[in-house]
């Protein structure tokens, strides 16, 4: 008979090598990438960047790129070459 | 588009109307997967190339200018596009019975009007959950491509993956380079869930 408590565990245990999966290839590339997006625009890299938490990031990145990020009009685009 | 109309046509022949062809065309549908999709976007190059046969014949038929070419161009990305995500598409026929079926006939002769409404509700229905999922699918690796643009499409001709890839590795803008890939996780984030509220999530993988 298996003693109480015994396999209270091993159902982590399974799913240890998923969870290290998932941490090693998406939750720190996802930390590296979001703490990339709120560099400082000062930034550069002779001088290094830091995390300023400078959203305006976003609202540029949306106003300098908006045509190739609603690219639907690929095929607008397609006719028009 | 292009690849949801032709997958879903090709989805169909292959489901119902291969007959004893149908691993056949399945494995040709799914063989190019074997390859790296480096080198089924630079076979492209050869295809479309200005001295290919492709353009070659396109000139002679006048549909091309003497001058005019396909590689360098937004077809050419475009293309490139559609053959490396159609097997997304093909495969949708995996999943349906294989059977030759044909629409059930209703006496001995069907009108038009039957026939149509049998086919649209019979077999084409059966498919578009499968077409569906793989659309879904795919749009995901489509959304941040760059190989295709990059490899066939002109300089000035660009997408999000290679202005992100550009920003990264060239100009070192890292910001607006992060910036713009979490505006594009995002998006996508919100097609996956739009797709999840509409669909379920039991045909999402």
């Amino acid at each position: 008979m298996a003693r109480p408590g015994k396999g209270r565990h091993t159902a982590y245990w399974l799913l240890a090598p998923g969870a290290i999966w998932l941490a090693l290839f998406f939750v720190i590339p996802f930390y590296s990438l979001l703490s990339a997006s709120l560099f400082g625009p000062n930034g550069s890299v002779l001088t290094g960047y830091k995390v300023t938490y400078h959203f305006g990031n976003y609202g540029s990145a949306i106003r300098d790129y908006h045509s190739e990020l609603f690219r639907a009009p690929l095929v607008r685009r397609a006719w028009r070459h | 588009m292009i690849c949801l109309v032709i997958g879903y046509v090709l989805a169909y022949a292959i489901a119902f109307k291969a007959g004893r062809w149908r691993n056949l065309l399945l494995v040709l549908v799914i063989a190019p997967f074997f390859t790296s999709f480096l080198l089924r976007t630079l076979s492209w190059k050869l295809i479309l190339s200005d001295h290919g046969f492709v353009v070659s014949t396109l000139q002679n038929l006048h549909i091309l200018g003497s001058d005019g070419r396909l590689l360098n161009t937004w077809f050419a990305v475009i293309a490139g596009i559609v053959y490396n995500f159609l097997p997304f598409h093909g495969a949708a026929a995996l999943r349906q019975p294989g059977e030759d079926r044909r629409s059930p006939r209703r006496g001995g002769r069907r009108s038009v009007r039957l026939a149509v409404q049998g086919f649209l509700q019979g077999d084409l229905a059966a498919l578009a959950p499968g077409c569906r999922r793989r659309h879904a699918a795919h749009l995901h690796p489509a959304a941040g491509d760059y190989i295709n643009a990059q490899l066939l499409g002109s300089p000035g001709g660009r997408m999000v993956g290679n202005v992100i890839q550009s920003l990264f590795t060239s100009t070192g803008d890292y910001a607006s380079a992060g910036a713009l890939s979490m505006i594009l996780m995002i998006m996508i984030i919100g097609l996956v869930l739009v797709y999840i509220r509409k669909s379920g999530t039991e045909e999402l993988v």
